[in-house]
């Protein structure tokens, strides 16, 4: 297995990249952390012209919080977030998770911004960005622009960026005090891709009820859905463990219509029904350790 | 294309293609050949070198971006103290069998171990998970890697 | 301790560990060859098809490609491989180099390219046009036995390669007669032995001397190049085949392949040094596959659970093509099934069928799944009467008196000590407080396994299975002038640790210091023909043939050593640690000779040696071990299985086990723990998988995975170990019988806890969704244990 030959291009700054892009077009791809890319590479299930390396651009490289929330360059590091005092006091469960990726090795190489655009279905970082509901900074020729990652994530391996376009960083809104976010994984075999992640948001009101309730999953090759208006219904009620019972079986219920009830769906659907108690009991704070933030 | 990167602390300089990968460009061109290729999938870890001091798999790096960075293999140059004394417990503790896992799992916990000098089993355990063996079950890898950093804790405290 | 055997049982730690610590391995790609070419095999994206044409005119046309042929060119050069030993119920199977019309399996070959570099080959591939008419494929083993199944090779007018059947006493009698009879179901998956150095090799031809050089990871070195010599119409003396550091074999790095037989064609075709580097994907989809088997045993019993008579049907998937006569692996099951337990009456049947999925071999422990059988057989026994498992086993165990006995497979069993293995073992589990539990969250279970792990195979095996072949090996020990030892056998490493432990052997046999002794392995012009590395043999037969020729060299010495001292005899000499000494009572004094003296009149002053006897000091001495020596074991371990997840956790593992003299424990705990580790795998984890039209899905290491660290347990080894009454040094073998043991132990503890619940698992491997639906969708209840 070697690669087919390409073009390499490495640049200093996100003026040049995005000068690059516009110019080579669907012809190049960006290589940061290539933990991805290139396996795809070498196993030729991808041949670009043109490889864009963007290793070099410091400006990308950065974790800054900022009035609305936390600004992290696409070139962030896994282990990076994993190891940010920033994150850990902003958003705590962005860095469990960051530091739940793969390995050590893939963590020291892998980039936030790379994970979000390839968009894998059992992924960390797309999911934690769906939850929160993370806007993309965008820089083209045209000029920059944000859009919410829950609309660019379309479907597996598609995070749909307009031509010519380049994700700079990525940010997380700020969040309220009384937000509690909780994440569980399941791996199948403690070397393989988890086959099940579930990530809950729960905010809550004065009174202790829901004021919102946002429950991301990832299982099967499906687009995680964001699960929030269909908890609507809820609001103002506090979630015991009789409404986390319910949510868990709304929860149950949506992804078994999107997964499937083959028997690998069903499997899966039922490891979701103990991980979602056990995500819901810590979000609602229910649990001494509670598995998140 | 040439490019110049430092190896095991020499400058080198070296034709590559951009798509070289820069497991084969240690190893063809450079006659490093204790980085080992086991999958270039980027799964086995046998081929982790050290990049600007930082554990990475050579098999998922092209070699052209080496330009200006520096590269540790196995063979590199004065050993660390943290390599010398995981070669000592590896042999002690019969870490390896056909040794081609080896070089992978050295490299990465010479860097995890100077990174981490107070580390524990659980996180020797974590790291580890990114290495391939067939042969030994790695209860020995284990054992060996916390006897090298009781002993670096030990010259340390000295 | 007697004098002579101060060095083996020392846990030293490798001499090899220096090299592959330091970077400084030579693995067959760390070789360099200049001006060596590289080649890449094109192969078959499909399972099954008929090649209509092959266009390389693009591929050639791309610089730095030096030739592309396909399985018509490369048939002038190479013969076929006929597989056609003399073994009723075995049909004669052949195949060319290289496939010429057809191709059998996905990954198969279609045409070799052969480039300056491995990247230029791979974009030469990309140019190479095919045209395929697609076949239906057959990919189960089960339709691949009926009637109307695509064939796999036509020549053959069945699928059905082999059929073995063999009757001790009259078990159907038994069975027919018995007050009960229990049946039982095994089914474990296709597997790839995945060391992590894949395959490679380098070949070379040498035109002015009419010679071939093969630089290949191997096991057997000699029986690989007469392999090559025959298919090839060369001589022996025209090759020589050297295997360097290798980077795991596992029974995957003995048969000669294609892509190595093109190799070396391709070298004399183009009169330049080839060489080939299989990558991961090759390795998984087309290098060797294993273990694919399903057995079903009948027992009969009475209502103590003894068992009266026993049949035995299995079931093998041999792939697409014959490296190996197709009975090979699954007749050892059948041998040696009944292990230490006295049945007279006993049967087997083997079908081995033919599927459009890659070739299958031997991997560690080819007979592994015997001890799973066996062992379920009688936990499902015991559940089925409500008897406890260990009391049905020691009901049905061998007294320690009735050795040796004559197993109804037809070999001797002798040397083992199963009820102190077993004992042990329950007590270290703490077997008499433990019953099969559910707390809620979690289902818990102890599973046992007992193994008689049969090892070394010497001729008389072979031809008493009709398989073909020698079981001898051969030593060559040289005294160098300057008095150290070199020593050889045939047997070539991949991390056995050979270079220390045979020293250890050479030491005590000659009388030096394992420092003095230099083991040089794995050349086929510098070591002795021998048959290799497999079937655990490497302590038996090499160590043995080793310690056998080294007790010639030390008598050879002292007699050297008495005319040096004016005596007519060599009485009261000895040998330690290269010194001559005199042995005394409560000591010894010194000579003032030593090994280097004695070498040097050898080799300079040949007439101060005795009467009759030779300048020089090289020794050479074969060795046939017995038909098979027995290992045997205990494995014992207690999981419990989470209910949510199905998820499986071992909380403790032991192996109680007798091994035989040990060389060096530091090595064969390492071997003993690695087997377990992949028992442990195999059972759990590995699967390679096809859909059913012959597709792998499993050719990644993300998709096919083998153990991490998380996945291994702590492994307790406790040695209750008794010599070999039969072997120089009282060796025995034990590389395999972790992996037997792991699988047994593993899956009735599982099994054990499953019954809680009334479910069974039959299948491997046991992942959580396969013990999830078991749990909750009694999966698997009542499929096995039917009592007729």
């Amino acid at each position: 297995m070697k690669p087919a030959p390409f073009s390499y291009h490495r640049l200093q700054t996100v003026a040049e990249l995005v000068g690059l892009k516009a110019r080579l077009g669907d012809a190049a791809v960006i290589l940061a952390g290539g933990q991805s890319l290139v396996p795809m590479l070498t196993l030729r299930l991808s041949r670009p012209e043109h490889v864009i390396d963007v290793n070099d651009i410091v400006e990308m490289d950065h974790i800054l919080p900022e009035q609305d929330g936390l600004r992290i360059g696409a070139l962030v590091r896994h282990q990076h977030v994993a190891e940010s005092a920033v994150v850990a006091t902003h958003l705590p469960l962005l860095r469990r998770m960051a530091g739940g990726i793969g390995n050590y090795a893939v963590r020291q190489r892998g980039t936030i911004g790379g994970s979000l655009v390839l968009a894998d279905p059992a992924a960390h970082m797309p999911l934690a960005a769906l939850l929160f509901d993370a806007r993309l900074v965008l820089r083209s020729a045209r000029g920059v622009r944000t859009a919410a990652y829950r609309d660019l994530y379309r479907s597996p391996l598609n995070c749909a960026l307009d031509a010519g376009e380049v994700v700079v960083s990525v940010c997380f809104p700020r969040q309220p005090e009384a937000m509690r976010a909780v994440a569980e994984m399941f791996h199948v075999t403690a070397g393989s891709f988890p086959a099940l992640i579930c990530a809950v948001r729960l905010v809550a009101d004065a009174q202790g009820g829901l004021a919102g309730l946002t429950i991301v999953v990832a299982a099967g090759a499906v687009r995680p859905p964001v699960m929030e208006g269909m908890f609507d219904d809820l609001r103002g009620v506090r979630p015991d463990a009789a409404l986390r019972g319910e949510v868990a079986r709304r929860v149950v219920a949506h992804m078994g219509g999107l997964i499937g009830q083959d028997a690998a769906g069903r499997y899966l659907l039922s490891v979701l029904e103990g991980r979602m108690a056990v995500c819901l009991a810590g979000a609602a704070g229910d649990t001494k350790e509670g598995a998140g933030a | 294309m040439i490019i110049s990167l430092t190896v095991n602390g020499e400058v080198r300089d070296v034709a590559v293609e951009p798509h070289y990968l820069l497991s084969d460009v240690l190893r063809d061109r450079l006659d490093l050949t204790a980085t080992h290729v086991g999958c270039e999938q980027g799964i086995c870890g046998a081929c982790t070198v050290l990049v600007d001091g930082q554990s990475a798999r050579a098999c998922l790096l092209f070699a052209v971006q080496m330009e200006g960075h520096a590269v540790t293999t196995l063979e590199g140059g004065a050993p660390s103290a943290e390599l010398r004394a995981l070669r000592a417990a590896f042999h002690t503790h019969h870490a390896q069998q056909c040794g081609f896992c080896t070089p992978g799992i050295l490299m990465t916990f010479a860097a995890y171990l100077r990174d981490h000098p107070d580390c524990d089993e659980a996180g020797v355990r974590a790291v580890l998970g990114g290495n391939l063996c067939r042969c030994t079950g790695y209860g020995p890898i284990v054992r060996a890697i916390m006897a090298a950093s009781a002993a670096l804790r030990e010259v340390a405290d000295v | 301790m007697s004098e002579r055997e101060a060095y083996v049982g020392q846990p030293r730690p490798r001499r090899e560990d220096h090299r592959l610590l330091a970077g400084l391995a030579r693995y067959v790609d760390d070789i360099k060859v200049a001006g060596a070419l590289h080649a890449a095999f094109l192969r078959s994206p499909h399972g099954h098809a008929r090649i209509v044409s092959i266009d390389v005119t693009a591929a050639l046309e791309l610089p730095g490609v030096v030739t592309v042929v396909t399985g018509e060119d490369l048939a002038e050069d190479v013969t076929d491989l006929t597989v056609a030993p003399p073994i009723e119920g075995l049909r004669p199977t052949s195949m060319p180099v290289m496939p010429v019309d057809r191709v059998r399996f996905q990954g198969d070959l279609v045409a070799c390219v052969v480039a300056a570099d491995r990247y230029v080959a791979e974009e030469a591939m990309e140019r190479i046009v095919v045209e395929y008419a697609e076949l239906p494929a057959v990919s189960d083993m089960f339709a691949a036995l009926r009637d109307d199944s695509v064939l796999v090779d036509e020549a053959l007018g069945t699928n059905l390669v082999a059929r073995r059947v063999h009757r001790a006493g009259d078990p159907e009698a038994r069975l027919a007669a018995a007050p009960r009879v229990i049946e039982a179901e095994f089914h474990q998956q296709r597997q790839t032995h995945a060391p992590i150095e894949t395959r490679g090799c380098i070949a070379q031809w040498d035109p002015g001397r009419e010679h071939l050089t093969l630089v290949i990871g191997s096991q057997v070195p000699h029986p690989l190049r007469t392999q090559i010599v025959r298919r090839l119409g060369l001589r022996d003396s025209q090759v020589s085949v050297s295997s360097p550091d290798v980077g795991g074999s596992f029974g995957q790095k003995i048969a000669l392949y294609r892509e190595e037989l093109a190799i070396c064609a391709l070298a004399r075709r183009l009169g330049r040094p080839v060489r080939w580097k299989e990558d991961r994907m090759e390795n998984l989809l087309a290098a060797c596959h294993a273990r694919e088997q399903w057995c079903r045993t009948r027992a009969a019993v009475d209502d103590t659970g003894r068992i009266l008579g026993l049949t035995l049907e299995m079931v093998e998937d041999f792939g697409a093509y014959c490296f190996y006569p197709a009975n090979y692996i699954s007749e050892v099951v059948g041998i040696i099934l009944t292990g230490q337990y006295g049945i007279a009456d006993y049967g087997y049947e083997i079908r081995v069928a033919l599927t459009n999925k890659c070739g299958v071999g031997p991997m560690r422990a080819p007979m592994a799944m015997a001890s799973w059988v066996m062992e379920g057989t009688l936990d499902v026994i015991a559940r089925r009467l409500g008897l406890d498992p260990a009391e049905v086993r020691r009901r049905n165990m061998l007294a320690d008196q009735a050795l040796p006995y004559a197993m109804p497979g037809g070999e001797t069993l002798l040397d083992v000590n199963c009820a102190e293995t077993m004992e042990t073992a329950l007590d270290e589990i703490g077997y008499a407080a433990h019953r099969p539990h559910d707390d809620g969250r979690y289902l818990y279970g102890l599973g046992l396994c007992n193994v008689v792990e049969s090892t070394t195979y010497g001729s008389r095996f072979y031809k008493n299975s009709g398989i073909g072949g020698s079981g001898h090996e051969a030593a060559r020990i040289i005294v160098e002038p300057d008095g150290t030892v070199s020593a050889s056998v045939g047997m070539a490493a991949a991390g056995q640790g050979y270079e220390t432990t045979f020293a250890q052997v050479v030491a005590d046999g000659v009388g030096v210091r394992p420092d003095d002794v230099a083991v040089t392995l794995g050349h086929s012009d510098t070591s002795p023909y021998g048959m290799g590395s497999r079937g655990g043999r490497g302590a038996t037969a090499g160590g043995g043939a080793l310690y056998l020729c080294a007790a010639e060299v030390r008598a050879h010495l002292l007699r050297l050593a008495a005319h040096r001292l004016g005596l007519n005899a060599t009485d009261g000499l000895g040998l330690r640690d290269g010194r001559i000494v005199w042995v005394r009572a409560g000591g010894s004094e010194e000579t003032g000779l030593d090994v280097a003296d004695l070498a040097r009149t050898a080799y300079f002053d040949p007439l101060a040696l005795p009467e009759g006897m030779r300048p020089g000091l090289e020794f050479y001495r074969t060795y046939d071990p017995p038909p098979m020596t027995f290992s045997n074991s205990t494995h014992a371990c207690r999981v419990r299985i989470a209910r949510e997840t199905g998820r499986l956790e071992i909380l403790d593992y032991l192996v109680v086990e007798n091994c035989g003299t040990v060389i060096n424990p530091l090595v064969v705990h390492g071997q003993q723990a690695g087997a377990v580790a992949m028992g442990l795998s195999g059972t759990l984890l590995e699967n390679v998988v096809y859909d059913q039209a012959g597709r792998n899905l499993s050719a990644t290491f993300a998709d096919y995975t083998i153990a991490t660290v998380a996945d291994i347990p702590a492994i307790r080894i406790i040695a209750r170990a008794t010599p070999s009454s039969r072997t120089p040094l009282g060796l025995k073998g034990m590389a395999e019988g972790g992996v037997m043991g792991a699988i047994g132990a593993v899956a009735n503890a599982v099994n054990d806890a499953l019954s809680v619940v009334g479910a069974q698992v039959t299948c491997l491997p046991l992942t959580p969704m396969r013990l999830h639906a078991a749990i909750h969708d009694g999966i698997g209840r009542a499929a096995q244990g039917q009592e007729g």
